[in-house]
């Protein structure tokens, strides 16, 4: 009867294209002595652990199939966000909302919705920029790592692969940069699914203990770069600095005591098809139980997935349409093949968000009542690119952090949410400063410039 | 001036215009500021000529000596990582190929610019890191499992047991990672680790050597090329030292770490005056690994790479296999190999060439019988209006939508990769749409009536759309054909500063013969060797690489050795 009897860290959930073995044993510390006699927090005293999870995907949604016509509680799924019927309850969807980046080169503003600033033109052919700022899954693994150190800060995904030719630069490239504005490390999706288990599980194999030597080697590295810093100038040496951050996180991976739960086995998919035949939807189910794993083991409270990057030129052979044109192509075009694809991109938000509900925490209670999932795209409409009215979708409760069930929550209505000047209201950035204080109550503000927010939505809040 | 007040127009960002000048100046150069549509052509021959005359001021007359005299800003010092395949290519060298079969390292992300800019410039990001790490564990570990390759290079290693080993091992082994002469504090510091894993492994010799290895491949040393040289006494300027000097020519010509041969050399000094790095530069352009590297970068430069990627409409195109896209790098490549290694003919000619190189699936996609045998020389088809690599399948596959072609993306790589015209991005709003032609109208129809109507795009598209256009004539995997929607396709164009054309293969005898073609040659070639996007500092510099490469004919090894001995090369500013 007590909850933990119930965790099974997915013996049933077995990765689909497994490596032929069960799954990997690490000697546990016995998961009952880390809680306290309630099970409601871990003995140590620290709570148990909140999560945050970002989702992007590209080329926008259209607005006036998107948007639910009711508001608040008593909400209904709209066409395209009907794939979310198995988790509605877990969903808040966000519209009307103003995404305030204060400059424009198509796609690239809609990146705002995930950091509060505007980005910063870059050289480079096409359209091309970097982000102004962090992104607000780095500022929340920064929040987070205040207060508890994880054996991985953050752990970042991609499942396409099919960037546009035509954008260049940080901010058509990832959706997780972290640092502070001037000085900005970004973090970008790994799209291998062994991959990820490799860097993710693959230090928890037991293997005799050289960590030790593997801390020495580090140290000495340290040596030697202390020695190179005289001799360069101020751009390499704030390489240098990053590159200590990636020292200092290995380290504590290598130190971390192995995880209180058994090891996924390892996938065989590695997601290489060219960008006409990816498998998007076992992609998108592995990456999302290697997040789940991670998230149950704590291994990270932190993870972001990249679906489809900015303008995103792959082709969804998986989707209804089984068109052979790519997504970005089609959004612009704007017909039904482009509406199949933005049901195609809700079904596997939703599967990941289904995925979270269907695996049991430490404490007895599902992942989605523990994690925060942010969702938003590079604009509102495809074929505009418009950013009025960008979408939000929002995902679990954060342990009873927002609102459950979830509600539709409009900032502005409009007569035609397609229109070239239908309006918006409101600042995206809200949104994420609410997600932000879930981790830091006292985070001040999120972003910077126009898109700066200093005042959390309160209606998603529980 | 023309530089600063291009970026000066970006008031807001000014500061991160500033610094997209170090970085990768593309949008910074060449600014089009109102003087609008025009003159841009003009600017085309004008803009071009800016370097040259700019020389002829200084009336330099031969770059002899060239490390000394010529006044020039070299760009800023510094420390580069490692590209992933300069990290494979020195692994190779410093511990054998079963070695180098176990190096994983991190990939580079892909920005917009050149990889080498990338390196130059990015910060290592902690998956990178660890990454490394493991990377450089599991060469250990193939070291440790296979040590005959170590053993030839260091052969106490042989004897197996004795941990004095070590530092024979530290001595040969580190000198080729770091590319200079261990220093005694790093080499306590490695033997410490060797030490350590040999009595972790229980008084194993071979453990040692893992973990010794496994550290020496993390060290900062391995992973970044630092070049900051020795201060001249002119300005910043900065002479690198003869161990920088011999790693700039290896990883530039053969892409790898410098060998124990030239290490050696730079220890005994004889890398000094301009012919010892001549005769050195040609000598390792005899080796294969000169190939290998040659084709690395014109396989970046031309984009050849996004092939093994590139998806197709599988309906339209149900031919277009990653056989074929593989088929069609190799294709392009074999043409570059051929005009710089084996005929050591005209660079240009790649430009125009009237042969191919092809495999079956070729032959059959450009309806030739099939070659007697694989790569066989065969006259390209001429009577499809080609000429040159242009209208190889791979630079027309590469340049198009799934399903349709794009003249603006290859009428853009005309402008940007082959004439060195920087094209403005799109302003603020613009509204970028993959075409639609309707029923019964040609591509072109539909561009011209989309990009001539609205001035703010046809300012820009101007100098692309038309280039494109002449590319018509062929599908987006490189078919020849006919037709364009049902309708007769008109490939001619007359495009500003360059001429009038009737076709793709007119347009190659144009592009052969403007005089900015060769020197954006050069260009891409500084550009990707030094990781730094020229400006008029370096402009000296860059002209006396351009007359060396015209008084040649055009003989690319002739340039390649040529860079060895630019003061650009051989210099570096303040670090940065």
């Amino acid at each position: 009867m007590h909850p933990l009897r119930k965790l099974k860290l997915s013996r049933r959930t077995v990765l689909r294209g497994l490596a032929g073995g069960a799954a990997v044993s690490v000697a546990l510390p016995p998961l009952e002595a880390m809680l306290n006699a309630n099970g409601t927090a871990y003995a140590n005293g620290d709570g148990l652990p909140l999560r945050f999870l970002s989702f992007f995907w590209g080329n926008g949604v259209i607005n006036d199939r998107f948007e639910p016509a009711v508001t608040g509680p008593g909400w209904e799924l709209s066409e395209q966000l009907a794939p979310f019927a198995p988790v509605k309850e877990y969903v808040s969807v966000l519209t009307g909302i103003m995404n305030r980046c204060a400059n424009q080169i198509t796609h690239h503003e809609g990146m705002t919705a995930f950091s509060g600033y505007t980005f910063e033109p870059a050289g480079g052919p096409g359209f091309s920029s970097n982000y102004g700022g962090p992104t607000i899954d780095q500022v929340i693994a920064d929040a987070i790592q205040a207060r508890v150190t994880t054996p991985i800060r953050s752990m970042q995904v991609q499942c396409s692969k099919g960037f546009s030719p035509a954008d260049n630069g940080t901010t058509a490239t990832t959706i997780s940069v972290r640092g502070q504005p001037g000085n900005l490390t970004p973090l970008y999706g790994e799209a291998n699914p062994v991959q990820v288990w490799q860097s993710i599980f693959g230090e928890f194999v037991p293997q005799p203990d050289d960590s030790a030597l593997r801390l020495s080697i580090l140290d000495a590295v340290r040596e030697d770069a202390d020695r190179l810093r005289p001799r360069l100038g101020t751009l390499d040496n704030q390489r240098l600095d990053a590159h200590f951050e990636g020292l200092a996180e290995l380290e504590q991976k290598i130190s971390t005591v192995p995880p209180t739960c058994d090891l996924p086995g390892q996938p065989t998919h590695t997601n290489s098809e060219p960008v006409n035949s990816e498998q998007l939807t076992l992609t998108m189910e592995l990456m999302t139980q290697l997040i789940a794993y991670a998230f149950t083991c704590d291994i990270t409270r932190v993870a972001s997935c990249l679906f489809l990057p900015l303008a995103g030129e792959a082709t969804f052979a998986e989707s209804s349409s089984g068109s052979s044109s790519t997504h970005h192509v089609l959004s612009h075009q704007g017909g039904e093949d482009y509406h199949d694809g933005i049901v195609y991109i809700m079904e596997r938000f939703s599967q990941m968000l289904q995925i979270l509900r269907e695996t049991t925490d430490v404490d007895g209670t599902n992942l989605l009542d523990s994690t925060i999932v942010y969702g938003s795209s590079d604009c509102s409409i495809g074929w505009s690119h418009s950013i009025r009215r960008q979408p939000i979708i929002l995902g679990g409760t954060g342990r009873g952090y927002l609102v459950h069930p979830g509600i539709h929550y409009q900032a502005v209505a409009a007569a035609d949410p397609n229109a070239g000047n239908t309006p918006s209201e409101g600042n995206m950035s809200d949104v994420l400063l609410s997600c932000l204080r879930a981790f830091d109550p006292a985070a001040p503000s999120v972003g910077g410039g126009a898109p700066m927010s200093t005042t959390p939505l309160t209606e998603i809040l529980a | 001036m023309k530089t600063l007040s291009s970026c000066s127009r970006h008031a807001p960002a000014l500061p991160l215009c500033m610094l997209a000048l170090s970085l990768s100046a593309a949008g910074c150069r060449n600014g089009g500021e109102g003087d609008g549509d025009p003159t841009e052509g003009g600017t085309g021959t004008d803009g071009d000529t800016e370097a040259v005359d700019v020389t002829g001021d200084d009336s330099d007359t031969e770059g002899t000596d060239s490390a000394g005299d010529a006044e020039v800003i070299p760009p800023p010092g510094g420390m580069r990582r490692l590209t992933p395949s300069q990290y494979v290519g020195s692994v190779e060298i410093i511990l054998g190929d079963v070695a180098a079969a176990a190096a994983a390292p991190p990939p580079l992300p892909q920005l917009g610019h050149f990889d080498t800019t990338t390196a130059n410039n990015e910060p290592l990001t902690p998956t990178d890191i660890e990454r490394y790490e493991s990377s450089a564990m599991a060469i250990g570990t193939a070291v440790m499992s296979n040590s005959a390759q170590l053993n030839a290079k260091v052969p106490c290693v042989a004897a197996g047991q004795d941990p004095g080993c070590y530092e024979e091992v530290v001595s040969v082994i580190g000198r080729l990672a770091f590319r200079r002469p261990v220093t005694d504090a790093e080499r306590t510091q490695l033997l410490d680790i060797a030490n350590a894993g040999y009595e972790w492994g229980g008084n194993d010799f071979l453990t040692g050597i893992k973990y010794l290895v496994a550290a020496i491949l993390q060290s900062p040393n391995f992973l970044y090329v630092v070049e900051v040289g020795e201060p001249t006494g002119v300005g910043d300027q900065r002479q690198l030292g003869d161990y920088e000097l011999a790693s700039r020519l290896s990883f530039f010509l053969l892409g790898h770490t410098p060998d124990t041969a030239l290490l050696d050399a730079a220890e005994g000094g004889q890398l000094r005056t301009d012919d010892q790095i001549r005769s050195t530069a040609l000598e390792m352009l005899s080796r294969p690994k000169a190939r290998e590297r040659l084709s690395e970068f014109y396989d970046e430069l031309y984009r050849l790479r996004d092939l093994a990627n590139k998806g197709k409409d599988a309906a339209m195109f149900p031919t277009f296999t990653p056989e074929l896209a593989a088929a069609m790098r190799q294709e392009t490549l074999l043409l570059i190999q051929n005009v710089v290694f084996e005929e050591e003919s005209s660079f240009m000619g790649i430009f125009d060439a009237n042969y191919t190189f092809v495999n079956d699936d070729l032959a059959q996609l450009y309806g030739i019988s099939p070659p007697a045998f694989p790569w066989q020389l065969v006259p390209l088809p001429v009577d499809q209006g080609r000429a040159g690599f242009l209208t190889h399948p791979a630079f027309l596959t590469v340049f198009s939508h799934p399903n349709i072609n794009s003249p603006t993306r290859r009428g853009l790589f005309v402008q940007e990769v082959l004439l060195c015209t920087d094209i403005q991005p799109p302003p603020p709003g613009v509204n970028a749409m993959p075409p639609s032609p309707a029923e019964g109208q040609t591509l072109r129809e539909w561009m011209e009536s989309q990009h001539n109507v609205e001035p703010g795009c046809a300012t820009c598209h101007g100098q692309m759309d038309p280039l494109g256009f002449a590319f018509e004539r062929f599908s987006p995997i490189g078919g020849f054909r006919q037709l364009d929607n049902g309708q007769p396709i008109d490939s001619s164009g007359d495009v500003g500063g360059l001429g009038s054309f009737g076709g793709a293969n007119e347009l190659a005898s144009i592009l052969r013969n403007d005089p900015r073609t060769p020197n954006c040659v050069v260009r891409n070639l500084y550009r990707s060797t030094l990781g730094h996007d020229e400006g008029l500092d370096q402009a000296d510099g860059l002209a006396l690489l351009e007359q060396a490469f015209t008084d040649s004919d055009f003989n690319y090894k002739v340039l390649m050795v040529e860079l060895t001995v630019n003061p650009l090369f051989r210099l570096v500013d303040a670090p940065k």
